[in-house]
């Protein structure tokens, strides 16, 4: 019987570097993927610190308020024209030619309110810098209910 | 422009997974689920209960990955998870070691004897076993014999090529006993293989890697 002599370290080593990795069934990353609870994505308004959310906001909307009045100047007019013209109207309801009155109040109201709409898209900007400045707005109250809600933990 | 996933280190990776990225949680995964199953299969020797506390390790990793400090390497904080999962499972499953000797509990030398593990002592010559397929199968044997310390630090270090330090964090243990338990387990694996290298005169040719 030949005495048994024991691998060398080498080769022993070398052995067990020839073994392979088993890997996992298909679908393992999902199933695993299936049981986790990732921190929620980052979101802007959290990054954004409420302080920072409420000036963009005050600031925004007093632009959209120093817009809306160079622009509803004209509009403002119009709404004067349609007083008027309503006037007119009452007064003409007893005039010999009411329709005479009632088409001078429509001719005044149309030109005051188109007047005031130079493309309408001119309006249309205040209005979208007043909407965004409401949702910073909330934005801003949310963050800052947050905050306060997390500090008192 | 969207950077390649696989070119992120790992650190990259556990920030995005952080950020709430799947992908990030994903990649890690990809790039771990090899290592950590072959860690936990060697260690239970079930592919079905390896799967399951492979799993655990990922599900537990990626739910405390806030936890995660940079100290440390990731593999090793996901290797030192997936060990203390299987030495959970070891723990908790009802002793089944084995000896190659036999059956400790027998009472006589023939009971014993029948239930000793027979490492390629039959049939194929030893110079055949070594060329048959089987061969990995027989070291993979022997290592299952080995304590689970002992089996864990050959994992990481031959089959996972892991530095002594990696190891030492993995484990939580000091590099000295490291470096004791890889001595250790080599020659208990030197003396489980020794039916496959007889004479002594011409050691295995190192398989080419």
């Amino acid at each position: 019987m030949h005495p048994n002599h024991p691998l060398s370290d080498v080769a022993l080593e070398a052995l067990l570097r020839t073994l392979p990795r088993e890997a996992p069934t298909m679908g393992f990353a999902d199933r695993v993927m299936a049981q986790v609870q990732l921190p929620a994505a980052v979101s802007v308004p959290r990054r954004i610190p409420w302080r920072t959310l409420m000036g963009l906001a005050a600031l925004d909307l007093a632009v959209a308020a120093g817009l809306l009045v160079w622009f509803a100047d004209g509009l403002l007019h119009g709404i004067g024209d349609l007083l008027r013209g309503g006037a007119k109207l009452a007064v003409g309801i007893g005039s010999i030619d009411p329709g005479a009155t009632l088409r001078a109040f429509a001719y005044d109201g149309i030109q005051g309110v188109g007047a005031a709409l130079p493309g309408n898209t001119s309006l249309a900007t205040p209005l979208l810098i007043g909407a965004a400045g409401a949702l910073l707005t909330i934005a801003s109250l949310g963050r800052l209910a947050r905050s306060a809600s997390a500090s008192s933990r | 422009m969207r950077a390649d996933l696989s070119e992120l280190s790992d650190v990259d990776l556990v920030q995005l997974a952080l950020g709430g990225r799947d992908t990030g949680a994903r990649a890690l995964i990809q790039r771990y689920e090899r290592p950590v199953f072959s860690l936990v299969l060697r260690m239970v020797g079930d592919h079905e209960v390896a799967e399951e506390l492979a799993q655990d390790t990922f599900v537990r990793a990626l739910n405390r990955l806030d936890t995660y400090r940079t100290e440390l390497k990731f593999s090793s904080w996901l290797f030192r998870i997936a060990n203390n999962a299987a030495i959970d499972h070891l723990r908790r499953r009802a002793p089944e070691t084995v000896s190659l000797d036999g059956d400790r509990g027998a009472e006589s030398i023939e009971a014993a004897a029948e239930g000793a593990i027979q490492v390629a002592a039959d049939g194929p010559s030893p110079l055949e076993a070594l060329e048959a397929s089987e061969l990995g199968a027989t070291i993979a044997e022997a290592i299952a014999q080995l304590r689970p310390a002992y089996r864990a630090c050959v994992q990481l270090r031959f089959i996972e090529d892991q530095s002594y330090e990696a190891i030492a964090e993995a484990l939580d243990l000091p590099i000295g006993t490291v470096k004791t338990h890889l001595h250790r387990a080599k020659l208990e694996l030197q003396a489980l293989l020794r039916p496959l290298h007889p004479g002594g005169s011409s050691p295995i040719a190192a398989p080419e890697t």
